[in-house]
């Protein structure tokens, strides 16, 4: 009897014991946790604020801690580790892995800082960090490398079998937007919890997305690890169980701390930190742990070129860390917040469960932001090294680490075209996007825009020429060159201008840039020379040029409806081009100008909408740190705009428009019409003949005064006004001696603009300084034949 | 046929007489034109005149150069010579002093005899120097065969006589056994048309030779008001000494009346005091112009247009927290009315932890003024409450010294403390903090003056590219990148490595300025690259 039942019971047993075995993973999954105090010695300076002039600590207001969380699937280990540090700094890195422990490859070690800005600094040597980082103590480096890595072996040495599971939960009142009321925040906060094999708590690590920088002024020099530090308390409290509390920042570039409670001070620090540890113990509560699969996405990409070389790498460490379903992605470094939610919106749109972006991780590489942040005069801004495609850089080379991407993410770079040479110049026929143009345009005058970013930039801040002659600048020893510090703080300067900048235009800079080679920054600032050479009264600079506008309306044209002359005056040698841009949407529109210059000083669209810009002596005179050149704005005008009308008001509500003169000519609601677009406002036509100089205005200089009058004698008081006319008065010299015309020693191009034929006929300055011939093309013939 | 016997001997007789007649007459005549020979030589070569009556006596300066051929070992085997550039045309004079200018040494040795007397009158282009030196008889009678080179012509010169080498560019002329030789013919003639009033004085010559006490020369000069110099100094006595390791010259400056009376006003008119020995760095000063330091900052303020430091730091300080202006202005008050005439300053260190690079200063100062650091206890210890960094003397007690925290930590923060009689101040705690834990060395500077000034090239020079290799390799020095500027400072370490110390010493005397300058060189086997540096040069 026995026996029989036994049999019976043993072939179920049997099977049931062997399926478990088929079914259930091979791995067996161990955890540890530790952690170790770090905080220095006082005296030490504090790392984060540059206000603090890198004084030292004055109290430890509560402990700092190297805590390690030790995962192993058998086949991956790695060591995650949170430290209450400002930032990882290279020199650090090297230094822990060179002492930690050799159980986990260093391509699995995640080291990460909380970005508390009451923790150490002292362990930068890199000169130019040393100003908020405080002095180079190597005692304070090596014992902050020795404590993290004591807190990697303890982890090693309290492993023990374990499970995982990882889940995200919802806050709305934690954190908020630093920069815009109710801007955009990270409501997720991503848990992870790993228990033991008997279900005791080993870690609890939390992902969530806010400024450690709420320790208040009374404090701000105590060490402590702010909200995160109660944080700890709390949820190692809640747990028990000798559970130790993990945390990761996300993207919190433009992420703060808010004041759920209402209080302030250390209250308001304790309250978020509190309230953020009852929330993820809330959410750990509902993780269902088992057994998980670790991958870990390592690369050292280059990153893009960049002004700040002498304070950032040339390449970059990037980490992912796949745990399961869940993709960690580590930023060296503070993505504001779109950053992180795009990336997440990628990461799920891929197929993963869960996605959590930690920042300030393995470098810090300071703040990253997306295109529409670029610009915007804010601090997260400014100190984005990068450019404005910094943002789809991370995107392209995280989505390489991620296992789910079975695709080469790298974008195909646009398809360039050949400059075609014209009398004097050159011809460019762009299409596509507006990178793709700026690309195009790039690649065909690299070396062009390269020496002239090398001769109009570099040169003179290399020279002290650029620099301000007041202030600290003006005090460095002739012997000292600046310009390693002085072209990123130009580079942050010059970024301000492009707040009201359209992004095609952004976009078609940074293509440029991207076929160039140069940093964003570095064509920017080239872009803006115009009015900083001017603005700071400098030598040969200073002769600006004084162009000259000329329209033809009414009953001074013929069928043609209308024609704008045009000559453009320029100090400098440059190369001419005549670009035709075919953007994927809006208008075709061309322009007429130099091989590096993005603006438009004379430019027309398919529609016959004509847009010139008139230097004047007063040209940069109300220029703001806001404000972009106006032939920056210009390229969006053209492009979207159809009418006089709409191109003025949107001139208008940019504002941009303050020394120089915008003449925007073409079609009307009704009929062609003219307008110029002043700082003072707007001024139409009062006569057929429409220029500058209005009839009995004093307030013209008179060299602008003298032109004008010689284009109205030479085009008469009445009659027709014809293209040939028109060429003839264009590129006859101007007086005294040398004739009644306008051409001069700086005349660079000069056009004619036929709006209701969309016909431009341009000529450029010849060697012997003479116009060339005139080249025809029409923007018309060119829409129509698409 | 004769028997007689014919004699032939007188015949023979007569023959070896007449042969014996003849030989005594050729010696008579060879004794005779040997005596000639000799009562020429001993004629031409007699010591007719002295030096002084060739040497002018209104010269400019005059240079005195003691037994020059018996110290040319001493002179060639000086590393001073390494001093100067590989290619300066001077180096090829060492190698010409040790071959004998290209002469036999018995030559030499005699053509040049005791004391050489260089003068002129010309000080800015030195066109018409005069050398003046005495030669030995056989040196004297050497020379009047010169008419046996090619190298030495005659130039009658109205009768003088003087001799002219012209690829050598230099004229000379003999008078009894005196050389007198000059680059400028002119010289030559007025040497040798001196009267008694016109030239030096036996006595002169003779004085400036007794107070030769061994060195290698002795310069006077005198400077006319239109002279560029003239307008500072009336006249100047150098001495130099010379030996294997070391040079030393002394300089005795009578400062022209107008710039006399000017630098009284700047440093007063002291006496040479007994100075103390600075703290210990690399660079150091001591001074004591009999003016307590307050003064006489306050004066080169008014005169010299140098800001007063105590004023400096008052109005910066008063800037910073106007809640704080007494406290700060109580301690710098009580350190600037304790001060007295002597000082120590000391460019220890460059720290290059700081921010950035930070000269480390130590100033050390006597106070008799009142025992200020008597007051320090009274300070308080801990910053105003919730101002931790205020800008606001603190005392601290367990290093007993009291700094004002600026900003960046230590480097920046001000710090005085006890330093043996006086008080020792710092622009940087942590030098102060190093400095104030050496007992101050209580000796004095070996010589008295008002001013001595100390270097350690070696030191000074590799401190100070620390910071500079610092700021290259940030980007920072302009056209240089670490290795260009590594290459650009080889000479200059080459020569820094040279020198184990500059030492000077210089003071008032007798409404005078005597300056004690002392170069030591470094022993030749600490200089000589090692082979790792040889090959890394390679």
């Amino acid at each position: 009897m026995f026996p029989r039942r036994f049999v019976r019971m043993l072939t179920p047993t049997l099977l049931i014991v062997v399926g478990l075995l088929v079914v259930a993973p091979a791995h067996a999954f161990e955890a540890g946790a530790a952690k170790v105090e770090l905080t220095p010695p006082i005296g030490t300076p504090l790392n984060g604020y540059g206000d603090r002039l890198a004084r030292g600590s004055v109290a430890r207001h509560d402990p700092l801690w190297a805590r390690c969380l030790y995962l192993n699937d058998e086949e991956t280990a790695v060591f995650l580790v949170n430290t209450d540090l400002c930032m990882i700094n290279p020199a650090l890195r090297d230094r822990v892995l060179e002492l930690a422990p050799p159980e986990v490859p260093k391509e699995n070690i995640f080291l990460t800082a909380t970005h508390t800005h009451s923790g150490p600094g002292a362990m930068e040597e890199n000169l130019f960090v040393r100003f908020v980082s405080g002095r180079f103590m190597p005692d304070v480096l090596e014992q902050t490398a020795r404590s993290i890595a004591q807190s990697m072996r303890e982890a090693l040495a309290a492993k023990r079998r374990a499970a995982i599971g990882y889940d995200t939960g919802k806050q709305l009142v934690l954190s908020a937007n630093r920069r815009v009321d109710k801007g955009p925040i990270d409501e997720q906060i991503g848990v992870i919890r790993v228990d033991d094999a008997d279900g005791n708590p080993i870690a609890i690590l939390a992902n969530f997305a806010a400024h450690p920088t709420s320790v208040p002024d009374s404090d701000q020099y105590s060490f402590s690890a702010d909200y995160v530090g109660f944080y700890y308390d709390e949820l190692e409290t809640l747990a028990g169980g000798g559970c130790i509390a993990l945390f990761m920042n996300g993207a919190e570039g433009n992420q703060t701390i808010n004041d759920p409670e209402g209080r302030s001070g250390w209250e308001r620090t304790e309250s978020v930190g509190k309230l953020l540890a009852a929330r993820v113990k809330g959410i750990a509560n509902d993780i269902d742990c088992g057994e998980v699969k670790l991958r870990v996405g390592y690369a050292e990409p280059s990153l893009p070129p960049t002004m700040a070389t002498r304070i950032q790498p040339a390449q970059v460490v990037l980490q992912t860390l796949e745990i399961n379903e869940l993709l960690m992605c580590f930023w060296p470094g503070e993505p504001i917040v779109e950053l992180g939610l795009e990336l997440r919106r990628q990461a799920l749109a891929m197929g993963y469960a869960k996605q959590f972006s930690v920042g300030l991780s393995n470098n810090y590489l300071m703040y990253f932001v997306n295109r529409e942040y670029f610009g915007q005069p804010w601090y997260e801004a400014k100190v984005n090294f990068f450019g404005p495609g910094i943002s789809d850089w991370f995107y392209t080379e995280f989505t390489r680490l991620m296992s789910k991407n079975t695709t080469d993410p790298t974008p195909a770079p646009p398809a360039t075209v050949a400059p075609v040479e014209v009398p004097g110049g050159f011809e460019l026929k762009l299409s596509g996007n507006a990178y793709a143009r700026g690309f195009q345009r790039g690649a065909a005058f690299a070396a062009d825009v390269a020496e002239q970013y090398s001769q109009r930039v570099e040169a003179p801040v290399k020279s002290a020429e650029l620099l301000p002659t007041a202030g600290a600048w003006s005090l460095l020893p002739d012997w000292i060159d600046a310009s390693p510090l002085a072209l990123p703080t130009l580079a942050i300067a010059a970024r301000t201008r492009l707040e009201k900048v359209s992004l095609d235009t952004l976009r078609e800079i940074e293509g440029m840039a991207a076929a160039t080679g140069l940093p964003f920054d570095g064509l920017w600032i080239l872009q803006n020379t115009r009015a900083m050479e001017v603005a700071e009264n400098r030598g040969d600079f200073f002769a600006f040029p004084l162009c000259t506008v000329v329209t033809a309306l009414d009953d001074r044209v013929a069928e043609s409806g209308m024609l704008v002359g045009r000559v453009f005056d320029w100090p400098r040698e440059e190369t001419p081009v005549y670009i035709e841009h075919r953007p994927d949407t809006g208008h075709v529109f061309c322009e007429i100008g130099f091989t590096w210059n993005a603006g438009i000083f004379s430019g027309m669209n398919d529609a016959g909408l004509v847009v010139c810009v008139e230097s004047t002596d007063q040209s940069t005179a109300g220029i703001g740190p806001g404000d972009a050149p106006i032939e920056v704005h210009l390229r969006a005008v053209l492009q979207e705009s159809a009418t006089v009308e709409d191109a003025v008001t949107r001139l208008r509500a940019l504002d941009a428009v303050h020394g120089d003169v915008v003449l925007v000519a073409g079609p009307m609601k009704k009929g062609f019409g003219a307008q110029l677009v002043t700082a003072n406002g707007i001024r139409e036509p009062d006569s057929g003949l429409f220029t500058r100089k209005p009839a009995g205005d004093g307030t013209i200089d008179r060299d602008a005064r003298a032109r004008y009058e010689r284009v109205a004698a030479a085009l008469g008081e009445e009659g027709i006004v014809t293209t040939q006319t028109l060429e003839s008065v264009l590129t006859t010299p101007s007086g005294p001696d040398g004739g009644a015309g306008i051409w001069n020693s700086d005349s660079r191009h000069a056009v004619i603009f036929v709006p209701a034929r969309g016909e431009v006929r341009f000529t450029f300055r010849k060697d012997d300084g003479s116009p060339g011939p005139f080249v025809v093309r029409r923007l018309k013939e060119l829409r129509d034949s698409e | 046929m004769s028997e007689a016997v014919r004699n032939y001997q007188g015949m023979r007789f007569s023959r070896a007489h007449r042969r014996r007649k003849t030989t005594r007459r050729i010696v008579y005549a060879l004794m005779g034109l040997v005596l000639g020979v000799l009562f020429w030589a001993y004629w031409n070569t007699r010591d007719t005149h002295n030096m002084a009556s060739l040497i002018p006596g209104e010269q400019s300066y005059a240079v005195y150069v003691p037994d020059l051929l018996s110290r040319r070992d001493t002179i060639t085997a000086s590393p001073l010579w390494d001093l100067l550039p590989a290619d300066s045309p001077y180096t090829g004079w060492r190698q010409s002093l040790a071959d004998n200018l290209g002469l036999p040494e018995w030559v030499l040795n005699n053509f040049i005899y005791g004391l050489c007397h260089v003068s002129g009158r010309d000080v800015d282009q030195f066109s018409d120097v005069l050398l003046v030196t005495r030669m030995t008889s056989v040196g004297t009678l050497l020379e009047k065969l010169h008419g046996f080179s090619d190298l030495v012509r005659a130039d009658h010169a109205g009768g003088l006589n003087i001799r002219v080498v012209p690829d050598f560019g230099i004229y000379y002329a003999v008078r009894g056994r005196v050389l007198v030789v000059s680059p400028n013919r002119e010289t030559v003639i007025r040497a040798l048309t001196l009267t008694d009033e016109t030239a030096v004085t036996e006595e002169r010559l003779a004085d400036a030779e007794r107070s030769l006490q061994g060195e290698l020369l002795l310069g006077r000069f005198r400077l006319a008001e239109d002279n560029t110099f003239g307008q500072y100094i009336d006249g100047a006595e150098v001495r130099v000494w010379l030996d294997k390791s070391d040079a030393r010259a002394v300089l005795r400056v009578r400062p022209h009346p107008v710039w006399r009376e000017t630098l009284e006003g700047l440093v007063g008119a002291p006496e040479a005091k007994s100075l103390r020995v600075p703290p210990p760095g690399p660079v150091q000063i001591s001074a004591d112009f009999g003016v307590p330091v307050p003064e006489l900052w306050a004066i080169w303020g008014e005169k010299g247009g140098i800001p007063d430091p105590w004023e400096s730091a008052t109005t910066f300080l008063e800037g910073q927290n106007p809640a704080y202006v007494a406290q700060n202005r109580a301690l710098l008050d009580a350190l600037r009315n304790s001060a007295g005439s002597r000082w120590q300053l000391t460019w220890a260190d460059i720290n290059m932890d700081a921010i950035l690079p930070v000269p480390e200063f130590l100033l050390a100062f006597d106070t008799p003024g009142g025992n200020v650091a008597g007051i320090f206890p009274g300070l308080p210890a801990a910053p105003p409450a919730g101002d931790p960094w205020a800008v606001v003397p603190r005392y601290d007690a367990a290093h007993d010294l009291v700094s004002i925290p600026l900003m960046a930590g230590p480097a920046f923060a001000p710090t005085v403390g006890a330093y043996g009689e006086g008080l020792l101040l710092s622009n940087s705690e942590t030098a102060a903090a190093r400095a104030l834990g050496i007992p101050a060395d209580e000796g004095a500077v070996s010589e008295k003056g008002n001013l001595y000034a100390r270097a350690v090239p070696r030191t000074t020079f590799e401190m100070c590219m620390r910071a500079l290799e610092e700021l290259a390799e940030y980007g920072l020095l302009k056209n240089q990148t670490p290795a260009s500027l590594e290459n650009a400072a080889a000479p200059y370490r080459n020569l820094a490595n040279k020198i184990a110390d500059v030492r000077l010493v210089a003071g008032m005397e007798d409404q005078a300025v005597r300056v004690d300058l002392r170069l030591t060189m470094t022993p030749a086997a600490e200089t000589a690259p090692t082979e790792e540096a040889q090959s890394a040069q390679q």
